[in-house]
Order: C-alpha cells, then structure tokens, then sequence
C-alpha cells in the first residue's frame, strides 16, 4: 500500500463512516408497553464474579426471596407477578455497559433498573436521563444522583451519614462523657472509601466542635493497619470513623485491638483507647459476623432495620421467607434487608403509577414521579424514603450499635445534616 | 514462517515486496470487509455494538503495546496508567474548559505520549523483568496523582463527567453513533501501526528488540528509538483513554488498574508479540469469550435453577481462565501464528509444505 492507496483509504473509512452514521443514528425507539403484561421485570446490574461478590450475593438472594413473597402474599403489582433479571458486571464498568445495552434493548422497554456499584451508577447516570428509565441505585455518590436525574439513592449520602454520626458523638456521646471528641478518620483508598474525606464532613465536623486529628486510607485488599492505628493513637484520637464494608471494619478493629486500644465500652473514657465508627454499608451483619467478640461497641449510621428487630414489619417477613428457604448466615445480612425493602418501595410505586395512570402509562417517567411523592414512606418499617425534586436520596437514618452481637438501634430516626457538595444546594 | 505468495503474484520492486495490500483480491476483501464493518450497526443491537467498541478500545491500547513490546522488546505494565492520562487530558478539557472532543483527541494522545516518554527513561538503564517493574511504577503514580495532588483538576477519587462528543448539533450519545467514532479510529490505528513496522523505524524497533548492542553497532541510536517505542506506544493509549472516557461519559481513577494493563498484555500473547493481525486476533478471542461465557451463564442458569447463584458466580471466570490455559498450552505463538498456518495451507494446497 503506498502513501496514496492509504490516503484514498483513510478518506474512505471517513466518508462511508459519515454516511452510515445518520442513517443508523435514526433507528425509532422501541414503543413502550400498552397492554397488561403477563409479568413485569425488574432488572438489576451487579458484581457476582468480582470483588464485591460477597456484597451483592445476599442482594441478589433478597431480591429473589421478596418477589416470591411479594408474587403469592403482596398481590404483585395490581395482580402482576414481578420477575427479577440480573446480569453479573464481575465488577467492571465495561460488562456494566454491556449489560446495560442489552437491558435497554429487552422487550417491553424497561422501566426501572437498580444497580449497586457506584462506577456503574455514574457511567450510566446520562444514559438513565436520555432514555427515560428509573434508576433505583445503592450509591449515593454525588455523581450519580446530582444535580437531580432519573437516579434516585436507595440510602442517604455517605456525608450525611457521617454527618449524622458526628450529631450523635457531639449531642449524646460527648455530653455525656464531657470529653472533647477528637476524630482520625481512616477509610479504603477508593472511590467509596474517600467519599467523606470532602469539605463538607471537615466544615461540619469543625462546626460541630469535633476535632478531624486524622486522615488516612489504606487498601481494599490491606489486612493490617497498625501504622495508620498507631499514628491515630499519637494524634490523640477517641473516636476512629471508617467508610467501609464487609472486612473493611475488621481491619480497622483488628489493628485497635492488636495494639491495646479497642475500647468497647461505648462511654468508657480511658485515654490511649478508641471508639469505632463505621459508614452505612459497614454497619451490617456480615462486618459483625467476620469481627466476632472485636465487634461488641461498635457503632455506625445505618438506614435499614435489622435482623435483629423482629418486631418490624419487613423484618419478620424477611426472616419467614429466609427461613423457609434455608438461608444460611451469610445471607441473612444488611445486603438481603436492602434489596427487599428496595424493591418493595419499587413495587409501591409502580402500584400507584398504574392505579393513577393506567398501564399504558407505566413508564420510568411516571414512576420517578411517584417517587417524588414518596415522604416519610416506610416499606414495612424497615426503612424510611423522602425524596425532593432537589434531594434524590433519603434523609433520615438511625444510629446503631453492636450489643451482644446484635446490630440495635442507639437512636430513633434522625434527619441526616444536608452535606451535599456545595453546588447542589439551592 | 517464510512468507508464501499466492500462486503467480510476483514482487517486482521493493514497494510491491513491502507493500500491505498486493493483490487485486486482497483490495476486494479489504474494501468489501470495511463496508461490512461499517454497516454492522444497521443490523446489530446496542449489546453488540458495545462490544465492539469495546473491542475497538481495547485494539488501539493493544496494538501500542505491541509496538513497544512485540517490535521493540520493551515491556510495559502501565498501559491502563498511560490510558488514563489520555483519558483524564481529554475529560478536563472537554468538561471543564469546554474543548470539542476532536481537539481534545489529539491533545489527549500527546499528553499521554510525553508521559510515557518520562517512564520509558529507564529503559536505556534496564530490561526485562527489571524494565516491567519500572512501567509498573506508573501504575501506581498515575493514579495516585490524578487522586491526590491534581484533585482540584481531575475531581480525585470523585469521578469526572465527560460531555459526549458533538459534530455540530449531532450528539454522538448511543452505541451505534459511537461505534462510527472509536471504529474508523481504530481502523486507522490499525493501519498506521502495520505500516509503521515496515518503515525504518519499525526495523529499527525490530533490531533492538533482537539484539540491542547488534543494533547499536549497525548504527541505530538504541535510547532514542526506544524512548520513540515508548511514545508511540502511550500516544495509542492516550487515543484510547480519550475514546474510553467519552464512552463511559464518567472518569474515575479506579478505571485504570493494574488488572487491566496484565490484560492487554495477556490479549498481545494470546494474539501473538510482534504481529499487528496478533493484537486484532487477541483482544477479538479475549473480549468476545468474556462476553459468551457471559451469555452461556445467564442462559445455564435458567436451566439449572437451582445451582443459578453458583454458576453466576463463578463458572464464568472458572471457564474464562480455563480457556485461556489451554490456549497458552496448545499455541503458545499466539492466534496470529495459527493464522499464518492457515494462510500458507490455502496457498500451497495441495502441497502440504
């Protein structure tokens, strides 16, 4: 090929690329749904394969549990069973695209998607908003449900969950122990982990009285932390707060308690000894489990009930249906109660949505309307969602610790301090 | 292998000998296999599609790689890394200093290639093992930058959102539009590559990646060609950074990891070092066999309901790894080599050597 056979060739891919491209860029959109289905999918993206199995495994689990109970004892949606659809990312954000393609493409056209991964949730953000369809996702990062689209966050943000937390150390904690809490923040080097490390949670922290003495991170796959622990210790710290899941707070206990700091008496006061704190997702029976005796004082903000609330609800349904499946213990954890309570609160508004409208016009539109609606709503009393036009993610949740191995309820429901980044406030 | 020519096709000149395209068949499948490619979105779906721009990426990655360390011998474990600088150059000056795509593309690619330039230094001083850990520092700087101290530029750990590219008012926002973008791109990218081995410079990377002190006494300054390895290596990951960041449409440093360098690598041998049809043959083999072991999955767990978690979970990967195994064990010398196999069978049947 010599220089002008690749110059003709270059121009070529060009131009046939530039007359192919209109033609196939004018493809009509699949029409949506007008006829009673026989069934309504839901359809749900996440990580069985990689990393973050262990995390989603119990959702997936949950998921399918509830449209079992929701199908024979909730009525379905006005008599429609639902069916849940779930592709496997293994974690990364191309197979995410994939199977969001392949989703979109599925017939009827969706309506609603949920997702678990916070990579995901904001790669697809735009795709959600330009082809109209329902995002329900467990990230709350800033990216994915600002400024306000089709994306609605299944828990509050990671900075108001950590502001919620500071509330409760300052309002409670430190009068009742009259000590100045002094706070090492020390979180996964990741996306996830270094959501609170923002000016938001330091502003609030300060306005609060709380001294931030420490900033560290350390690896996802780190198993010890005792340099970050003993730094904390010579900062002089009381407290030590985490974003993290599954082993994240067993690394953090693990290395307190290897040095002789782990203070699991929740106002015990000695100095050189530390309080643990973690975020949402750390505050779940999975991290319980794998601490063991380390876990007993442990505390975190957390928006679902327990499995160890009986008397709610959603959890009883939740250990019925667990029990008749032979769940076993690594299941029965915060990941099953999200994915019922989520889906429930989905199902709820697709009710509505159809009662109000009609089937023919359930779509993501209407169903994010719906959840607009949505104040103070409680799906079975695990879990309490208030979305704004401006404010697509919850605003309350409750402070928990671990007593006796139970992850129990310290407070009632508090109203999370607005610490979204600045310019999302109106 | 020796090169065999279709019966009657002669080299009369230099230029016929090098040239890429010799026949009169070989423009036909080459013109009639563009317009192929290029009509695939009329009769795929997005799920496909996204696939093959996947595909497209990824090629463009690899075949920078192969430049470096197929033809030239260098190793590198920082592609992802060097991905991300073309990947984050075009996402801050697209989405905050309001540059169309088609301007941050070619700045994209050169910011990439310069830093690639810095980390190819050490090559003049180490080889081998000792080289791959070197590039792996990238792997490790890179991120951590774009983490940290270029925070107020990059977002940090917060992820960038990337405008999608524009051509006046069309928006090239769904899978088929942006198929006509990543994939004339890497056509291109595929081309220039082939050529570039059968210019000076690409002899000049092969004699190195042969013996380096041969070469240098012949007279190739060996530093230089290897630092120009080094460049053009990362300029293609640049271009593939940029295409990613604008397919994603949302940048994070956790895009980029040391698994995804150790790909490309695994794509380039399986595909076969030193061969451009090799980095077409490994990504397509790689990619395509994550996505039907995908399929294969979701579809045997419909039938085997009750082993549905199981299989999900892992029998995706555990075949995934498996085949490729086998692969390495049965043609070490990658897909390209069983290529060529089956080329010189066409054209020497029906002599069987």
């Amino acid at each position: 090929m010599n220089k002008r056979s690749f110059s003709m060739l270059v121009v070529a891919v060009v131009v046939l690329a530039l007359v192919l491209m209109p033609i196939v860029s004018c493809k009509a959109p699949a029409p949506p749904s007008v006829a009673k289905p026989d069934k309504v999918v839901i359809h749900h993206f996440g990580d069985l394969s990689g990393p973050y199995a262990g995390i989603t495994a119990p959702i997936v689990t949950g998921f399918k549990d509830f449209a079992e109970w929701f199908n024979t004892e909730g009525g379905g949606i006005d008599g429609v069973p639902i069916v849940d659809m779930f592709r496997d990312t293994g974690g990364k954000l191309d197979a995410a695209l994939a199977a969001y393609a392949a989703f979109k493409e599925s017939k009827p056209y969706p309506i609603v998607n949920m997702l678990y991964g916070s990579a995901e949730s904001e790669a697809l953000r735009e795709r959600y908003i330009e082809d109209k369809i329902f995002c329900f996702t467990n990230s709350p990062s800033p990216t994915c449900i600002y400024p306000p689209g089709y994306e609605f966050s299944t828990i509050p943000s990671y900075t108001d969950s950590m502001g919620a937390f500071i509330d409760w150390v300052t309002n409670v904690w430190a009068k009742k122990t009259g000590q100045k809490v002094k706070l090492a923040i020390l979180t996964w080097d990741s996306t996830y982990g270094r959501a609170i490390m923002v000016d938001e949670t330091r502003n609030y922290a300060k306005s609060k009285g709380v001294e931030i003495v420490y900033e560290g991170v350390y690896g996802m796959r780190d198993l010890d932390v005792s340099t970050q622990m003993t730094a904390i210790k010579a900062a002089g710290a009381n407290w030590v707060y985490d974003n993290t899941l599954a082993h994240g707070p067993k690394v953090v206990s693990g290395a307190a308690a290897a040095l002789g700091m782990l203070n699991k008496n929740l106002y015990d006061t000695t100095p050189g000894m530390i309080h643990r704190a973690t975020g949402p997702w750390g505050t779940d029976e999975s991290a319980v489990m794998l601490l063991g005796d380390l876990a007993e004082g442990m505390v975190g903000p957390r928006s679902f009930a327990s499995w160890s609330m009986p008397e709610v609800e959603g959890i009883a349904a939740a250990i019925a249906a667990a029990d008749k499946h032979n769940r076993a213990s690594k299941e029965r954890v915060m990941g099953y109660l999200a994915a019922w309570s989520e889906v429930y609160t989905i199902c709820y508004g697709m009710n509505k949505a159809v009662k109000e409208a009609g089937w023919e016009n359930l779509n993501g539109e209407t169903l994010r309307a719906q959840f607009l609606k949505l104040k103070g709503f409680s799906p079975q009393g695990m879990t309490k969602y208030t979305f704004t036009a401006d404010k697509p993610e919850p605003t309350q949740t409750r402070i928990l610790q671990v007593q006796g191995g139970k992850l129990l309820p310290i407070t009632d429901w508090v109203t999370c301090p607005d610490l979204r980044p600045a310019q999302y406030k109106k | 292998m020796a090169v065999a020519r279709p019966c009657g096709t002669y080299d009369e000149s230099y230029a016929k000998d090098m040239a890429i395209v010799r026949t009169r068949l070989q423009w036909i499948i080459l013109v009639v296999g563009l317009i192929f490619l290029l009509s695939l979105p009329l009769f795929l779906g997005g799920r496909w599609l996204n696939l093959l721009n996947l595909i497209g990426i990824s090629l463009i990655a690899v075949h920078g790689l192969n430049i470096l360390t197929g033809y030239c011998g260098q190793i590198s474990l920082g592609q992802a890394a060097f991905m991300a600088v073309g990947a984050y150059t075009s996402g801050v000056l697209t989405a905050k200093l309001g540059f169309p795509f088609w301007v941050a593309l070619p700045c994209a690619a050169l910011s990439a290639g310069v830093v690639g330039l810095i980390f190819g230094l050490p090559s003049l001083r180490v080889k081998g093992f000792y080289l791959a850990m070197a590039t792996l520092a990238a792997q490790f700087i890179i991120p951590a930058l774009i983490s940290h101290p270029l925070e107020g530029i990059t977002n940090g750990v917060r992820s960038l959102v990337v405008p999608v590219p524009k051509l006046g008012q069309m928006a090239f926002t769904s899978p088929q539009s942006m198929f006509y973008i990543i994939i004339p791109i890497a056509v291109l990218m595929t081309f220039f590559a082939k050529n570039l081995v059968r210019t000076g410079v690409g002899r000049a990377f092969i004699a190195i990646r042969d013996n380096d002190l041969a070469a240098e006494v012949q007279g190739v300054n060996v530093f230089r060609y290897k630092l120009l390895a080094f460049f053009i290596c990362s300029v293609y990951a640049g271009v593939a950074g940029c295409l990613w960041a604008h397919w994603m449409r949302a940048i994070n440093p956790d895009h980029f990891t040391l698994m995804d360098s150790i790909w490309y690598v695994g794509m380039m041998i399986v595909g076969g070092m030193g061969s451009t049809a090799g980095a077409v043959f490994g990504v397509a083999f790689l990619r395509i066999l994550d996505e039907l072991t995908k399929v294969g999955v979701m579809w045997l767990s419909g039938i085997f309901v009750a082993w549905a978690a199981f299989l999900q979970a892992a029998l995706g990967p555990i075949v995934y790894g498996l085949v490729i195994i086998l692969f390495i064990v049965f043609e070490p010398r990658g897909l390209a080599h069983r290529w060529e196999i089956f080329k010189a069978s066409y054209r020497l049947r029906p002599f069987a050597y």
